[in-house]
């Protein structure tokens, strides 16, 4: 069962790996980014950040796209990471089932604008969140378990 | 019983700890820190009389400090002979992380502590074992 989304550019850090997983009470992590998937060393590092117990999948866009039904299927209450916005709409668009997604850190960039204290998006960056919208998932920003939930509506 | 939560520390460690947390698990207001020798003439026998002077009989006090064998740590083991609370010491980030998450009772953590899930590691000699899990559903 798929407990819940978010993007984070971290991928699997503290906040991560330690209060939402516990929180969500996430038995299994499934990383969606490409240029992770593509990069032993940075699996490596990720396997090493995951939470004791908690098993560790790191998949392509299209990878994950061809499991995203045994993905679904899945007896582990999974939490689904992807690293940045255009991997994040690539999936759920090809598999739009999902009812909303937490935007946890997406950097700053040239010409981007601030939604929260570390969500920034460009002009892409909200392009692709509203083809995430678009397939009736709604988008919330959300730090940690315990602070505030604001969200966001980008085809207002 | 009442829980309590002590983060003690040599220097400004202790406010560390809780400035860590507050970015990795968020606030959590009942952990309270206390900083040793940062300021001139600091006492630590008289911080400690006041400190549980205060502490009243339904409540069930850890105390979290940096160092076995340190100042900090030898005044709560001296507090030990008349007082009832359960001392840590030698505490890492994650542990605390673990502590704030979890408000384990005091038997799960000795488990914990025992695990050694909480000590320091040699990263390097991960890498090798870690290069071959498998990622696979």
């Amino acid at each position: 069962m798929i407990k819940a989304l978010r993007i984070d550019h971290r991928l699997v850090h503290g906040q991560v790996a330690f209060t939402w997983t516990h929180f969500l009470g996430a038995t299994r992590i499934i990383v969606i980014d490409d240029k992770a998937a593509a990069d032993d060393f940075q699996k490596m590092a990720l396997n090493m950040a995951k939470p004791a117990g908690v098993k560790l999948n790191v998949f392509s866009v299209e990878k994950a796209l061809e499991r995203a039904d045994k993905i679904d299927s899945l007896s582990d209450t999974v939490f689904i990471i992807f690293g940045a916005t255009n991997d994040a709409s690539r999936y759920i668009t090809g598999h739009p089932k999902f009812k909303e997604l937490n935007l946890g850190g997406i950097t700053k960039k040239e010409g981007s604008k601030q939604y929260g204290e570390v969500v920034y998006l460009n002009g892409e960056e909200e392009e692709d969140l509203r083809k995430i919208q678009q397939t009736g998932c709604r988008l919330f920003i959300q730090q940690l378990p315990n602070t505030k939930k604001d969200e966001l509506d980008l085809l207002k | 019983m009442n829980r309590k939560t002590l983060i003690a520390t040599h220097g400004n460690l202790a406010e560390g700890f809780l400035s860590a947390l507050n970015i990795i698990v968020g606030p959590d207001d009942s952990l309270k820190a206390l900083n040793c020798y940062t300021t001139e003439g600091f006492d630590i026998e008289k911080v400690l009389d006041a400190f549980f002077e205060k502490l009243g009989d339904g409540d069930e006090l850890f105390v979290f400090t940096d160092l076995l064998g340190g100042s900090v740590n030898n005044a709560f083991i001296k507090r030990l002979e008349k007082h009832s609370f359960h001392l840590i010491t030698n505490t890492s980030l994650g542990l605390l992380m673990d502590y704030s998450l979890m408000k384990p009772d005091a038997e799960t953590l000795k488990q914990k502590l025992g695990s050694g899930e909480f000590s320091a590691v040699y990263c390097n000699d991960l890498i090798e074992q870690m290069m071959n899990e498998d990622d696979d559903l």
